[in-house]
């Protein structure tokens, strides 16, 4: 059978060259042209697509194991396969499957909930914006925002392992110091004072920084291996509240948010302690 | 005696959103139509910036220059 998981990351790769291309076209090109963000656009939209396609791989693959008691009593279902094979094909899907099913994690109810308050600012951004900017401008705003949310679901599906964070981190650190080092100029300090009247734009967008801000302080409480990921993530959604609020529009301030978020998602997927553990009594009789 | 076990069958149940694959899939396919979209232009359609310009210069006659013509 042909897998995606049979070959060692192919899509890491592929997934830094993206940030690095995106962040870095925003950063250098003066004037980013509507086919530019067209060219990226089509880049990100095929990884996620074939992403996706080799996460659903993995899904249908767990499918028959994840149902109770199919693979594991002939009594309950005749109908499977023999037990030899059964465990042969157990023990192939543990050994090509196991990567695909800590990427999975990127589909958790705490990531979607991510997802959804993130919809909510952009809907809501691009409804009071419609009437003032062209329709070519709505669809290159909808491609930065999925550039954003893309790099940041990406991010979380190759950062549960150990090597690729750690590549992931060095990268996109020093990407996001980069971005923030070109947009010094455009922030304005006089907005961090938190003054004046905010609309439902800004107010969506702290909601999801606060959720943000919750979810690691959870897993900080927690405690356990997992406390200095929560810590650092806890640190930098701070810096990016700050520039939400004091980055003015432009195309470094979208550089900013593109490498800021593929940054955070390690720390979102490290700190978040995922290992059910069941306690079983033995009892002899 | 006790036992710990690791619950694998429930993190694969978790494991299994069809839901959320399917949307992203569909997502990432408008991404890539609009990416075209993109780089063809729009279809040369009107901008609605120049549109905006348009109205303002006829807001300018209306206003401004017609109240002279009529006096004259």
């Amino acid at each position: 059978m042909i897998s995606y998981y049979n070959s060692k990351h192919p899509g890491l790769f592929i997934y830094i060259a993206l940030v690095l291309a995106s962040a870095l076209s925003f950063l250098l090109i003066e004037e980013i042209s509507s086919a530019q963000i067209g060219i990226l656009s089509i880049l990100w939209g095929s990884f996620i697509f074939m992403r996706i396609l080799s996460l659903y791989e993995v899904s249908e693959h767990f499918a028959p194991f994840t149902s109770a008691n199919k693979a594991h009593s002939k009594a309950t279902n005749k109908t499977s396969s023999p037990l030899a094979h059964d465990l042969l094909h157990r023990m192939n899907g543990q050994n090509h499957m196991k990567r695909g099913i800590f990427a999975m994690h990127a589909m958790e109810g705490r990531s979607l909930l991510w997802f959804a308050l993130a919809f909510i600012y952009v809907a809501y951004n691009f409804y009071s914006s419609q009437s003032l900017v062209s329709q070519i401008s709505l669809i290159e705003n909808f491609s930065v925002f999925f550039m954003i949310g893309a790099g940041f679901w990406a991010g979380q599906t190759y950062s549960y392992s150990d090597h690729a964070s750690k590549l992931l981190f060095t990268v996109f650190a020093l990407l996001f110091g980069f971005s923030l080092f070109k947009a010094g100029g455009s922030i304005n300090y006089g907005e961090l004072s938190f003054s004046g009247d905010y609309d439902f734009t800004i107010l969506s967008l702290a909601a999801l920084m606060a959720y943000c801000a919750a979810a690691l302080f959870y897993s900080f409480a927690k405690g356990g291996v997992y406390i200095v990921n929560a810590i650092m993530g806890l640190l930098l959604i701070t810096i990016m509240s700050a520039l939400g609020f004091a980055l003015e529009d432009s195309s470094q301030s979208i550089a900013t948010w593109i490498s800021g978020w593929s940054l955070f998602s390690i720390f979102w997927v490290r700190s978040h302690c995922r290992t059910y553990k069941r306690y079983v009594l033995y009892q002899c009789e | 005696m006790q036992n710990k076990n690791i619950d694998i069958t429930s993190a694969g149940i978790r494991a299994n959103r069809r839901g959320a694959i399917f949307f992203i899939a569909l997502l990432s396919f408008f991404q890539i139509v609009m990416g075209f979209f993109l780089i063809t232009g729009g279809g040369n359609s009107l901008d609605m910036a120049s549109a905006n310009d348009l109205d303002v210069s006829a807001n300018i006659i209306l206003t401004d220059i017609q109240p002279y013509m009529r006096q004259q």
